[in-house]
């Protein structure tokens, strides 16, 4: 006790706080990559290469590999090389359209799982292989573990892809600061570099998604106004395109699963060299002997101008949600390795009247603002300071009388997000209501996408149309939604995190933690005690900050109970006990609950006033 | 005199700006900025759980009052319900049998009217929607608040009509 009365807690110097190794993360479908700011406040690519397939292969030995070897093995073992999983995340089995390339099974929730040598693996699995990949080699690369990342995800991703995400992170070992979308992070690394101040698309064609942003710029704040696209739209689409082509012109059929993937193989070298050649040779060796036709720019061009015309559409339905005209968009950001192709940039130059940029790496552009916005989290601010105000992209509502979906959230929304809708029985006597939450632009229901189902009951037995219940909708920063439901006259409550439906519990993604770290080389106890630090150092940290700053809020009875919490999670951060950790940590936040709403009023009265608290 | 409260205070307070139903965009733009710089859970990204959660209300109030106060009809919707009139309440949606007949007339018009006469009829929808909207601020200014809900059910149900028929098809 001695030793902790030499200072007053809240007067202890703040040691430096060591600079944090805070990650960006472009979880791609076809390749990812991590990105960290550097000393010099600039973001930059991790590894050389930078880039990793995004492929995991599965040996029958329950071996797994990463990246290109995953890619070799691929062509031998096919059906166990796992590519392009973001396209399944937050799918169930019956969306897999066709599939050929991967034996499906249906797993928990109806999800897609796929079969492999090593057994059954969910999205989420094959995802969190190349997380945990990406995150075990910043650490070797910097000598440090990652405190935490921002992990990027088409705009247009639904709350269950969304989830999967989030889901992935956590099996991988990560703490997710943020789930940001993919077209904003590129925004952020655009607008430090000095972008001026103006509207801009964002125009991001991945391998396996389509993304449009359309994004205010102003010095310090980027404002998404709104955001569309199509999550099955990617330069994959014009791999199939160039594909069907040469079939047609050699007259080839009856292709192997293996030959189906070598062809794919060659119509993507073809879609590269067509990217600076008037015309290029499609080769590809396959069972039937081998195939070579040649095929101009011109015809690519045609045969795919109706995905080129799907991203046009949705760049002309952004505009109009928010109200913009092509012309007063100052410029075009071109985002993703697909938008390489001439004939996206003479689209785009014919539709907004303007050449888009190109000037930005198209391949790293995601991870780099991911990596400035992690580094901005994570309190280390090596790189400047700004503000991502940021949208929900696809309406969010319940199911009501007649099959109707009846928007609670509109699409475009700024997150975070509160809405509440009253509802009422229909029926005399009526004690339960059920609720359907779904997630869509379409009027019907049974058109959107479903997302959870829940009762509330225990409603008092009334005439129809009296009781009243309250449904509210919250969404996130990350973009993720719960819903609660309550009866006003007796308070009888529903809550629900929409997860469930379709996403990991959190016992059983601590199980498969386990499971995960069990075979490998490092030990799951360790990693989770170094969470366990590393989480309850940020409560520490975030809690002796705002008793500086206002400290003064408190009485002294408060003050006392907080600053027993504090040094109590002080004494276990010292000891190496998982559980005192988490539970002081506990402790002390439970605490602090009333001080933190007591200093956010106090830190909106001072931003009302025009004061700062000492930087945020 | 700012309130001690901002979880549960008025839209108006929590933005700093008077109980008007003229307010203007640019100054609520820089309170929204603002606000958002003190409230967003970016800024608490590295906090603990309740700190998120304080981040997250907050924030989410500051978007909704954004919303609410940036759409003219929204904001004086608002200031009358922070009046305790509640407009689109469904036992106070009364509307004139003569503003309701103006109403069947103009859209069966509509259906047919083309070029000049329809730029016409739309001319004309705008201007009782501008009437609304300036009756509105006007009974709002002498309190008059049921007077001033029927101008605001009027004034919305103008507005839905003219986002309904655009001027060019």
């Amino acid at each position: 006790m001695t030793l902790l009365q030499i200072q007053e807690p809240a007067k202890t110097p703040e040691q430096p706080a060591a600079q944090k190794l805070a990650l960006g993360i472009d979880l791609g479908t076809t390749n990812s990559l991590a990105a960290v700011v550097g000393e010099n406040g600039l973001p930059a690519a991790l590894g050389a290469p930078p880039i990793v397939p995004s492929a995991v292969h599965y040996a029958a030995d329950g071996k797994t590999a990463v990246g290109e070897p995953a890619l070799k093995l691929r062509q031998t073992d096919p059906k166990n090389a796992v590519c392009s999983a973001k396209r399944l995340l937050g799918r169930a089995a019956a969306d897999v359209r066709g599939d050929y390339q991967y034996d499906y099974a249906t797993g928990a929730e109806g999800m897609a799982v796929i079969r492999t040598a090593a057994g059954d693996k969910s999205p989420v699995e094959v995802s969190a292989e190349i997380l945990k990949f990406l995150r075990r080699r910043a650490e070797e690369l910097r000598g440090m573990p990652v405190s935490g990342a921002v992990i990027t995800v088409p705009a247009y991703f639904d709350e269950a892809q969304r989830q999967a995400t989030k889901d992935a992170a956590r099996l991988a070992g990560i703490s997710v600061y943020r789930l940001l979308s993919e077209p904003t992070a590129a925004a952020v690394a655009y607008g430090l570099d000095d972008a001026e101040e103006g509207d801009y698309i964002i125009y991001d064609l991945g391998g396996g998604t389509f993304d449009v942003s359309l994004l205010r710029m102003r010095k310090g704040v980027f404002t998404v106004l709104a955001a569309g696209g199509d999550a099955a739209l990617g330069g994959d689409d014009y791999d199939r395109i160039l594909a069907g082509l040469a079939l047609q012109k050699t007259g080839a059929d009856g292709l192997s699963d293996g030959g189906k993937l070598l062809l794919a193989a060659a119509a993507r070298e073809t879609k590269e060299a067509l990217s600076a050649a008037e015309s290029a040779v499609l080769r590809a060796e396959l069972a039937g002997g081998e195939i070579a036709c040649e095929i101009t720019a011109a015809e690519f061009e045609r045969a795919s101008a109706p995905l080129t015309a799907a991203s046009l559409a949705c760049c002309k339905s952004v505009l109009a949600d928010a109200g913009i005209s092509a012309a007063d968009i100052k410029q075009i950001v071109l985002v993703g390795g697909a938008t390489r192709m001439p004939q996206i940039k003479k689209a785009l130059s014919g539709f907004f009247g303007r050449a888009p940029f190109d000037g930005l790496n198209p391949d790293e552009v995601v991870a780099l603002g991911a990596a400035a916005q992690a580094d901005l989290l994570a309190g280390n601010r090596r790189g400047g300071d700004w503000l991502l105000l940021d949208v929900i992209p696809l309406s969010l509502g319940l199911e009501t009388m007649g099959g109707l979906a009846e928007k609670i959230i509109p699409r475009n929304t700024p997150i975070p997000a509160e809405k509440s809708r009253e509802f009422t029985t229909h029926q005399d006597g009526q004690t339960a209501m059920s609720f359907h939450v779904v997630q869509g632009e379409r009027e019907l229901s049974r058109d959107c996408r479903s997302l959870a189902r829940f009762n509330l009951s225990g409603i008092p037995p009334m005439a129809a149309g009296l009781a009243r219940v309250r449904a509210t909708f919250q969404v996130d920063a990350d973009g993720l939604l719960s819903v609660s439901a309550a009866e006003r006259e007796t308070g009888k409550r529903a809550d629900i995190s929409v997860k469930p439906t379709y996403g990991l519990d959190e016992a059983k993604i601590l199980r498969m933690l386990e499971d995960s770290f069990g075979a490998a080389e490092e030990d799951a106890e360790k990693r989770r005690l170094l969470e366990s630090r590393q989480n309850g150092g940020e409560v520490l940290r975030a809690v002796r900050k705002a008793l500086a700053e206002d400290g003064g809020l408190l009485d002294d009875a408060e003050r006392r109970e907080i600053d027993a919490a504090a040094a109590a999670l002080e004494e276990a951060l010292r000891g190496g006990n998982r559980a005192a950790i988490e539970a002081a940590a506990k402790r002390l936040d439970a605490a602090g609950a009333d001080f933190a709403a007591r200093k956010m009023n106090a830190d909106i009265k001072r931003a009302l006033a025009g004061k700062k608290a000492d930087e945020f | 005199m700012p309130p001690d409260d901002f979880f549960d205070c008025d839209y108006f307070a929590l933005f700093g700006v008077p109980q008007s139903v003229s307010l203007n965009a640019e100054t609520l733009r820089k309170k929204y900025e603002t606000l958002q710089a003190a409230a967003h859970p970016d800024r608490r990204a590295a906090g603990g759980e309740s700190q998120k959660r304080a981040a997250m209300q907050m924030s989410a109030r500051i978007n909704d009052a954004y919303q609410t106060l940036l759409n003219p009809l929204s904001r004086a919707a608002y200031l009358l319900s922070a009046r305790g009139m509640d407009a689109f309440a469904e036992d106070n949606a009364a509307m004139s049998p003569e503003f309701l007949m103006q109403q069947i007339e103009w859209r069966e018009q509509l259906e047919t009217a083309e070029g000049t006469e329809r730029a016409r009829l739309l001319a004309e929808i705008a201007a009782a929607k501008n009437a609304a909207e300036i009756e509105t601020a006007a009974f709002l200014d002498k309190n008059d608040l049921p007077a001033a809900a029927d101008a605001v059910r009027r004034w919305k149900y103008l507005e839905k009509m003219s986002a309904e028929n655009p001027p060019s098809e």
